[in-house]
C-alpha cells in the first residue's frame, strides 16, 4: 500500500532537508500545522531506524584486486583492441 | 591507452600530500579520472580507494550478496577504466560511477532471477494505486534502549532486504547515498516522479514490514 499524500509529503520535506540542507527550507516552515509535524516525527522514526541498517565492511584488499584486475585487462590487450564498453549515460551534476 | 600503476602501489592515507605522480591527493574526482586519461598512473587506484568503503556498501546493500559486491565493484571500475575518455569532467564523477555500478547491480539481480515477494511488484502501477497507509494511524515504535542491539540492527537489514529491489534501490540512493530525487532520475532514467513513488512505497512498506516483524516478533 502506499503513502497517503500527507505522509508522501512529510518524506519529501525531510528528505530534501537531509540531501539539500542549504536549499531547504527551515524546520519553522512546517508552522502550526501539528498533524504535518506528527507526521513528520513519524518518517523521522522510520530514518532512525534506516540508520541502524549494518555498514559491511569491503573485504580485505578490494582496492588492490580492483587496481591487480584493471591491470590484467590492460596487459593482455584487451583494452586497447575491442571497442569501449557503452557507458552508462552520465547525468548533469 | 591508459597506463596502470604497478603493484603495490602508494595507497591514500600513507601521510604525503600527493600521489607518487605529483598529482595532489585533494584533486577531485574528476581532476582523477582526466589524469588517468592523460596517463597519469596512480589516479585510478585513488578514485578506486576513494569509493571502496561506499561503493561496497551499496552494493552489498543492493545485491545482499558480498561476493557478487566485490565482482560488480571490480567490473564497475573496469568500464571506468574503459570508458574513462567518454566522461565529461565538467560533470560529476560520484552519479556516473553510481550508474555503471547500479546498472550492474541490476543485470546481476535480473540474471539470479531473484524475486521479491512485494505485492507493489505485482502490477506495475501498484505504485500509486490501492488503498493509502496513514503513518498517524499505526504509528513506528522505536525499540526503545535496545535500539542499537545486534538483533535489532539485523531486524533493519532483514526489513531493507525484503523490500523489491527497484524500492531498495532508490531507498540506497536516495537515502543512504544522498542523491537528490533530480539526479537519482537521471542515473537511473526514469521520471522524476517515478523516483518519488517509489521512495514513498520504499518508506510505506519498510513500516508495513518493520511492524509485521515486530509484531510477529512478540
Amino acid at each position: 500500500m502506499p503513502l497517503n499524500e500527507k505522509d508522501t509529503r512529510a518524506v519529501d520535506w525531510l528528505m530534501n532537508q537531509r540531501n539539500n540542507p542549504t536549499s531547504a527550507p527551515a524546520a519553522d516552515s512546517v508552522g502550526d500545522d501539528v498533524s504535518f509535524s506528527r507526521r513528520i516525527s513519524q518518517v523521522n522514526a522510520i530514518f532512525t531506524l534506516l540508520e541502524l541498517m549494518p555498514e559491511d565492511a569491503p573485504p580485505a584488499g578490494l582496492a588492490e584486486r580492483t587496481l591487480a584486475k584493471l591491470q590484467g585487462t590492460a596487459s593482455d590487450g584487451t583494452i586497447s583492441t575491442r571497442p569501449a564498453v557503452a557507458a552508462a549515460s552520465q547525468p548533469n551534476a | 591507452m591508459n597506463s596502470l600503476p604497478p603493484q603495490p602501489h602508494d595507497t591514500p592515507g600513507d601521510g604525503s600530500s600527493s600521489l607518487p605522480s605529483g598529482l595532489p591527493r585533494s584533486a577531485t574526482d574528476e581532476q582523477l579520472l582526466l589524469a588517468h586519461r592523460n596517463g597519469d598512473p596512480d589516479a585510478i587506484a585513488e578514485l578506486i580507494k576513494r569509493y571502496e568503503r561506499e561503493l561496497f556498501h551499496f552494493l552489498v546493500r543492493f545485491t545482499g550478496d558480498r561476493a557478487a559486491a566485490e565482482d560488480i565493484f571490480q567490473e564497475a571500475f573496469l568500464q571506468v577504466h574503459q570508458s574513462s575518455h567518454q566522461f565529461d569532467t565538467s560533470r560529476r564523477f560520484k552519479p556516473w560511477l553510481f550508474t555503471i555500478a547500479a546498472n550492474k547491480a541490476r543485470d546481476y539481480l535480473r540474471s539470479a532471477s531473484r524475486r521479491s515477494a512485494a505485492p507493489l511488484q505485482a502490477g506495475m502501477g501498484g505504485e500509486g494505486a490501492g488503498e493509502y497507509i496513514d503513518l498517524l494511524e499505526s504509528p513506528i515504535d522505536l525499540p526503545g534502549e535496545q535500539l542499537s542491539d545486534t538483533e535489532t540492527r539485523e531486524r533493519v537489514r532483514k526489513v531493507v532486504m525484503s523490500l523489491p529491489d527497484h524500492l531498495r534501490e532508490i531507498l540506497l540512493l536516495s537515502y543512504f547515498q544522498q542523491f537528490p530525487y533530480k539526479q537519482i532520475s537521471e542515473m537511473l532514467e526514469i521520471p522524476l516522479g517515478t523516483v518519488k513513488s517509489r521512495l514513498h512505497a520504499a518508506v510505506a512498506q519498510f513500516a508495513e514490514r518493520w511492524k509485521s516483524l515486530n509484531r510477529d516478533a512478540g
